[in-house]
Formats: C-alpha cells, structure tokens, sequence
C-alpha cells in the first residue's frame, strides 16, 4: 500500500472530527435552539468570511495585536533591564525580586478589577494588564537567562582584562535565554489579552468572542477564538525564528 | 562550617535583608499611593488585612471552592494527560495526528473558551474545571511526552530484552527516566490551572475566589478584592512549594 | 548605586500615584466650546432647537464656575452613561451629538459604559462628574464617602423581571417558597435587581437570603450573563433591555415582575461640589438633559439610530433600541424625570434599610436625610422655562391611584405593561 501523504496524517483526525462534527449536527440534532449555542463547521466558516468582508476581523486583529505589541514590547524594555541587573548585582537583585516573587503567584487575570479602578475602561488598562503579565514572565527568564551565562566564561573575559568584551561574551551568551523569555512574554501577553478585552475593550479579538456570546452568534466566538489562536501561533513562530537566528550566531 | 557553607551563609545574609527591604518598599509604595486615594478607592495594607480578618470565612468558603475547581480539572489533567503523552512518545502516528490537533487547541488561550462554555454548561463547576483542564492539559502533555522520549532506548531495550513485566517497565525504568521532565510538566501546569481557574470565576461562576472578587467590584470594595487576590497568591504559592516539594521527595535518588 | 536607583524608582512612584486616573476616550467625543461670551443660536445648520421646542437663546455658563472647574481638574466634565440600557440614557448620545453642553459653556467629554461595575467605579474613583446609574448603587455610592447630589430620575419603571427556562417548574414568585431546595437566583449583585428580590420576597415569605432555611441564594453575575440563562441558575433577576432579549430569543419565560413591589429607578446625578460651587453648570446639565429628551420624543428613529452607533451597544439592533426607547422614553410625559423628593425618598428608604442590614451600608438613613441628597429644584428651574407645571406626583401613578409610595404591594400604575398608548402631552394641567 502507498504510504499516506504527510498531510493525511497530520490531519486525518482534525478533518475527520470537523467532519463527524459536520455530519452530527445536520442530522442527529432536532431541537433548533441548539444552534443558537453550538454552530457547525460551515456556519463558523460562512460567518468566518462574512466578518472578513466587512472588515471587521481585520480591524480585531489588529487592535488586539497592537494591544499585545504595546504590551510586550513594555515589558520587553522594563524587563530585561530589570532581569539583568537582578541575576548581576546580589544585594540589589534580591531588593527588586523579593517584592516580584511575592506578587507573582497571583494570576496577571486577578489583577484586573484593580487595574480598572486605577486606570478607569480603556487603553491604558488593557495596557496595564498585559505588560504586567509579561513583565513578570519576562524578568524571571532574563534572571534565568543571565544568570546561565558560565561565570567560567565571565571570568575568562575579565582575566583577559577586556571590559569591553566583558560584555560582548556575557550578551550573545545570555541571548538565546533572553530570547526565550521574549518570547514566553508574548505568550503570556496572548494568553491574558483575552481576559483584558474582555473586562473592558470595545474593540478586538477578545471583544468578538464575548460578542458572540451576547449577541447568541456562537459562530463569531468560535472565529474570534480561531483568529486569535492564529496570530498567537503566527507570532509564536516568528519569534521562535528569530530566537534560532540569535542562538546560531552566539 | 566549610567555606561553602560559610559562603553560602553570607550570600543568604546577603539576599535576605535587601529582599526584606524590597518587599518593605513595596509596602511602603502601597500605603504611600492608598494615603493619597479614599479607602474605596484604594485600600491600604492595613485596611486589607483587617479585611482579610473580618472576611476570613467567606474567604476559606470561596477558596474551598475554587481548590475544588483546580483540583478536578488538574486531575482530570494529569489523568489523561500523561497517558496521552505515553501514547505520543511510543507511537509516531498517534504522536502527528493527535499532536497536530494539540496544537490547534493548544493555542486557544482556556479563557477564551469561557463564553461559549457559559453557553454551553452554564455556571457550575464543570465551566470551570474544564477552562482549569485546558489550561494545564498542554504543558502536562507536552513535558510528559518529551519525558518519556527522553528515556535512553538502551534502557528501554535492554529492560524489554531482560523480560520485564508491563508493570516494572513503565514504574521503574521509564517514569523515573522521564520523572524530571513530567515534573516540570506538573508545575507549569499548575500554574496554568490556578491562572485559568481565577479567569474562569471572573466572568461568571458560581462562588469562590475569581467570583468573590468580581462581586467585590460590583459593591465597590476593592479591599475584599485585595483580599481575594491575596488568598489566591497566597494559595498558589502555598499549592507550589507542595508540589516542589513532592517534586524533591521523589527525585531525591538523583545526585 | 543601590541607594540612587532607589531613589529614583521612588521618584518614579511618586510621579505615577500622583496623576489621577482619567477616563479613556475610548469613546471619544471632544467637543470644543467658547466659555463666556453669550453663545447665540449658532446651531449646525441641521440642527433647529425650536423644532424639539427648546426656548433660545441659550444660558451660557459663568467664567467664576468655568474658572472653578477648572481649578479642580474637571475641564473638559467627564460624563459617563449607559450604552446599552435604553431606558436610561437614550438621551445621552443626542446630548453629545447635538452638542447641547458645549452650546451653553461647557466643554465635555463623554463615556459609555456597559452596565456593570465600571460606571460605578469612574465616578468612585473621581474619573466622571456627571453620571447615572440605579438608585440602590448610588445610594452606596454616597455612602462610601463620595458627595452626589441626585437632579433626575433616569427611566422610570424599567422592568426587572424574574426568568426561569422555559421548561421550569416553577410559574410563580410564591412557587419559590414551594420549591424543595435552595434555589440559585442570578443576577448583577449591588443592581436593583437584587432588591427588587429583597422587596418580592418579603412580600411572598420567602426568608432572606443567606439567612436560615433561606429559599434562594445569589449567584453573582453580569446582566448578559444572566440574560441567557446559563445552567446552574434556576431563575434569573435581570432589567431591561436584557428582559426583551431573554423573551425574544425564546430563552425563558417570565413569572414574575417588579412592578407590585418596588418603584424602581436610577438617578442622574452629579457631584455635589458642584452643587455648592458652580450651581450655574448643574442647571446647564438638567437643561441640556431635558432638551436632549426632547429631541429623543422629537425624532425617536435617530435617537435609536445614534444610541447603537456607539460600539458599547452592538449587542442592540436599532429596532430593538428603538423598541426599548418607545417603552420607557416616549411612553410618558417629559415630565417624568422630575425627581419627587418625598416620593423617591420615602420609597428608597426601604432600600437603604435593607442594604444596612445587610452590612452594605456603613449608615442608617431614614427618609427625611436621604431626601438631602436630591437637588429637584434645577428641573423646576428648566420646567419653569418651558412653561411646564412641575406635576405633583410622578407621571405614572394615575388619577386617584389608591396606593401609598414605601407600603407594597401597589395597585397598578402606568406603564409599560398597562399603558397601550402613549401619555398625552401637554394634557390638562400639564403647562403653568
């Protein structure tokens, strides 16, 4: 027999349970109001393109990116540094993570009633939450990702009496951890933009999925959901591409 | 005492006190800025814990709930999923299909599940436990799975060659081959599980700690809040130093 | 080095504690306003007020409380609403899109809330100045320490129902009591929902809730949660439009309604500092809200049109914006929002004595000092422009109506349930 093709097999079981999915809801179920809550396939698909004409998708996935860019990107700049400084400098490092340590066993989502009151409904809150959320995923792997470098490597940098390469063996060294906790920080910021839309935005992936909620249109939940692991993917491997391109060249 | 040991001693002397102070400062900072705004704004730290006093039954009642949440849905977890990952690591077929299907789900943050699960199953505990299940199926899974691929196949052949029983192969060469990784698994997926669970309660539930604090909103008190977020961390962080623990005990064999 | 990044960390705390939160203009809506000079009847060129029947020139508002709003922060006034409970503020994007306030004085921003705690917590939290929500919320809010003084009723008589599944057991508000178990209610905690359960159980025998041997407890949850009748709920407490939506879309039925036991309301309300300080800029709302309200009965298509524009309200098609405006806005005499100091007082005194028995609120308050915190007087002002008589008691209650405000159960009034066609206005003794 001729071996199946690599997709087949790849997603032979996805297509087979979208169709039994498919098939089940055309013919087993009677009650119509299960279609106000569970849509086939094609009705997610129709809506799916319907959203995509008028625009609106679009317009979600960009905001909801733009929110998780901003969000990630604030973490990125506060964290790093922050990270570095905390695997570099003892006394101090534990004088800033302590405080960290404590605070991160609560969940980034908990954090959002309180962000509210701060920061009213808006952009600044949704800000707020997912920088905070990756800021802490970030720090903790800059930590790690520091703290790795081989002090057996550092101290051969400094016997050399190179300040300068110091820091040109300590950075390409740390970087590929650096990179990883990047990227863990985006993730993070997807995985917790949901919660933030849906507490306060107007606009956005988050927003579309609860829309379908209110509106009983289960079809444009299950294309927010679709879209939104999509771009988290999409994202996911753009930095999982840059982090081989840093780690190759260290 | 050694030199390490009178190192090490320095080094935590060292730590201690500025953590200390860091977590001072912080205190600090937050009894500056809840001076500034009315208590039913912000709440100072002193405000919160004689909240979390007054409060402490609602607050054990609630939190009851929400463990009950995690602990169904992480088990339902750890259940499926280190077979699941078993299954994956020993078949490559199973390992393509099912994988690309984990895949797919994997990159749906749980949360997001909430309305149409709300939709779906309604308030009870079952939304929630399952958002918990989503949430730490996958890092249980994919740890696992890498865990068990991990095991050396000398091992594995050799334990097959030397006729061992279904029961020793698995007990006694391939989890504590894969054990390190497995735990891994188990505390990321913890802390998965705890993330989801709060999500979860906050957009709808029927008690515990994620509800206790949008109620909290609703009737304006954000020290119950507070409160509510302190248990949760509280909780957690209670929840993984168990789990580390465990983690210890049983990998105490390894040098 | 520790020692000045310290510093500056503490520095930079400082600086972050010290702006107050704003509001996000999510919703933007910037409009610019001269202050002082008086402002003619410079209207677009669409825009004609005498057509709603609004007197010009219009009263511009002073320099001094200009100057004084200005000195607390509060230029542009942050104005906060409902964008999606009709009944209330279907007069607040008219307001915003007719510019009424900007055409008096006042430089405004408006922003639209979801119902649910956001609201609340913008004028908590000083982020608004002028808002509305339900009098069972604004009463907390006073009590928090926060000065309001009440100037409007929002709707009147917007209904809070009890909804069960269509396939329940339950027919009745008395089969609570019957029911076996403890039954779980949900509905919005701190809403009026919750005491609209508060005053159908009292009135039924139910015991209260968390009490001994009580028949139902609350699940806390958001009004489009509750509207769909999620599992794990018996019964559900909701207002509308979330009534309309549930029974449209076949998702439960009604057994009962609030209407016999409890005169449900919001307030319009606005900081009481400016009350005290700038009375000139609360006479300018009340008048800008009453103009907004005409044009909302003058025009109710576009007043619908521009409430589901705003993306807050997706969830509403025009029609059903429109559906709810007929119900609650046009159905009475635009004197409606008049706020009867004695009537509404007398009426939450029953909440207020509820809610501090239940630990939510830190004081006791009878009528007499609750009635302290309405201000009725900027609406008569506005009437009296008009040339409208203030009515003696609210619109609804009809002629010889036998009942007596804080004693239910109530014998049937005006609304929309028993009203076919809309109030006549102006009727006899309507006008001064």
């Amino acid at each position: 027999m001729a071996p199946l093709s690599p997709a087949v097999t790849r997603w032979g079981l996805v297509a087979a349970l979208l169709g039994l999915w498919e098939l089940g809801g055309r013919t087993l179920v009677t009650d119509p109001r299960t279609a106000l809550f569970l849509p086939l396939p094609s009705t997610i698909a129709l809506a799916a393109a319907a959203l995509a004409r008028d625009g609106t998708l679009l317009a979600a996935i960009v905001r909801s990116a733009g929110r998780v860019a901003a969000g990630a990107g604030a973490a990125v700049l506060v964290g790093v540094p922050v990270g570095a400084v905390i695997a570099t400098w003892p006394r101090l490092g534990a004088a800033l993570d302590a405080p960290l340590r404590l605070v991160r066993p609560v969940p980034p989502v908990a954090w959002v009633p309180l962000t509210l009151l701060w920061f009213g409904v808006g952009e600044r809150q949704q800000l707020a939450i997912l920088a905070f959320a990756a800021l802490l995923v970030v720090v903790a792997g800059t930590t790690d990702a520091v703290a790795g470098v081989p002090p057996a490597l550092l101290s051969a940098a400094r016997n050399l009496g190179e300040r300068r390469l110091l820091l040109r063996v300590a950075v390409p060294a740390a970087l590929p951890g650096v990179a990883a906790a990047v990227r863990e920080g985006v993730g993070t910021a997807w995985f917790v933009l949901v919660a933030a839309e849906f507490v306060s935005a107007s606009e956005g992936l988050g927003v579309l999925i609860l829309e379908g909620r209110d509106l009983l249109e289960p079809a444009r939940t299950f294309v927010g959901m679709g879209a939104l692991a999509a771009c988290g993917a999409v994202t996911d491997l753009a930095l999982a591409a840059l982090q081989r391109r840093w780690t190759r060249w260290t | 005492m050694s030199a390490t040991e009178r190192l090490a001693g320095a080094a935590l002397g060292g730590r201690r006190l500025p953590g200390a102070l860091g977590i001072a400062a912080l205190l600090a900072a937050w009894a500056l800025a809840a001076a500034r705004w009315p208590p039913h704004v912000l709440p100072g730290p002193d405000v919160v814990l004689r909240t979390v006093l007054d409060e402490r039954a609602l607050l054990l009642h609630n939190a009851a709930r929400t463990l009950w949440r995690v602990a169904l849905g992480y088990g339902a977890a750890v259940g499926i999923g280190l077979p699941l990952a078993g299954l994956l690591a020993g078949s490559p077929l199973a390992d393509r299909q099912v994988g690309s299907l984990l895949t797919l789900l994997r990159a749906i943050p749980p949360f997001a599940w909430t309305p149409i699960l709300l939709l779906w199953l309604g308030i009870g505990d079952g939304s929630a436990a399952i958002i918990v299940f989503l949430g730490a199926l996958f890092p249980i899974v994919r740890q696992a799975r890498a865990g068990f691929a991990a095991v050396p196949p000398a091992l594995l052949l050799a334990a097959r060659n030397l006729g061992a029983s279904p029961r020793i192969y698995w007990i006694d060469v391939v989890l504590p081959g894969a054990a390190p990784m497995v735990f891994s698994g188990l505390r990321l997926g913890w802390a998965l599980a705890w993330m989801s669970v709060v999500a979860a309660e906050l957009v709808g539930a029927d008690g515990g700690l994620g509800q206790m604090i949008l109620d909290a909103r609703n009737l304006a008190r954000p020290d119950l809040a507070i409160a509510g977020m302190v248990a949760i961390g509280a909780l957690a962080a209670a929840s993984e130093g168990l789990l580390t623990a465990a983690e210890r005990h049983t990998l105490r064999w390894r040098p | 080095m520790l020692r000045r990044l310290s510093v500056s960390a503490l520095v930079v705390l400082a600086t972050a504690c010290s702006q107050p939160p704003a509001p996000d203009a999510a919703v933007p809506s910037r409009a610019s306003g001269t202050a002082g000079a008086a402002v003619s009847a410079e209207a677009a060129p669409a825009d004609d007020p005498a057509a709603r029947g609004w007197p010009l020139p219009y009263t511009p508002v002073s320099d001094a409380s200009v100057a004084w709003l200005k000195s607390q922060g509060w230029w542009p006034l942050q104005i906060g609403y409902f964008a999606d409970v009709p009944g209330y503020s279907a007069h607040m994007p008219v307001m915003k899109d007719l510019k009424l306030l900007e055409k008096r004085g006042i430089e405004v921003n408006y922003t639209s809330f979801q119902s649910g705690p956001p609201i609340l917590e913008a004028f908590l939290a000083g982020q608004t100045q002028v808002t509305h929500y339900g009098d069972f919320p604004f009463w907390n809010t006073v009590d928090k320490g926060v000065p309001a003084v009440a100037y409007a009723v929002t709707g009147t008589n917007v209904e809070a129902a009890l909804l069960v599944r269509p396939d329940s057991p339950l027919h009745s508000a008395a089969d609570l009591k019957n029911a076996g178990k403890e039954l779980v209610i949900g509905t919005t905690l701190g809403s009026y929902c919750e005491f609209y359960l508060l005053a159908m159980g009292t009135q039924n025998g139910l015991a209260a809730p968390g009490g001994e041997g009580a028949s139902y407890r609350l699940a806390g949850m958001s009004m489009r949660e509750a509207q769909l009748l999620p599992a794990g709920t018996d019964a559900v407490a909701v207002f509308d439009p979330h009534v309309t939506f549930a029974l449209d879309k076949g998702l439960g039925r009604r057994i009962d309604d609030v209407y016999p036991y409890y005169f449900a309301t919001g307030y319009e309300f606005l900081r009481r500092e400016i009350h005290e300080h700038a009375p000139d800029v609360a006479q300018a709302v009340a008048d800008a809200t009453i103009e907004a309200l005409l044009a909302v009965r003058h025009d109710p298509d576009r007043a619908a049109a521009l409430y589901v524009s705003d993306p807050r309200a997706k969830a509403w098609s025009k029609d059903a914006a429109r559906a709810q405006i007929d119900r609650y806005v046009t159905l009475y005499k635009p004197t409606y929002k008049y706020l009867h100091a004695g009537f509404w007082s007398a009426e939450d005194a029953r909440v207020v004595a509820a809610q501090h028995a239940a630990g939510r609120l830190k004081r006791a308050r009878d009528a007499t000092d609750l009635a302290t915190d309405f201000a009725p007087d900027y609406l008569a002002t506005t009437f009296e422009k008009l040339g409208w008589a203030v009515p003696a008691r609210p619109v609804f209650l009809p002629e010889g109506w036998a009942g007596e405000v804080g004693k239910p159960p109530y014998p049937p009034y005006d609304n929309a349930r028993t009203l076919t066609t809309p109030q006549a206005f102006p009727a006899a003794g309507d006008l001064r």
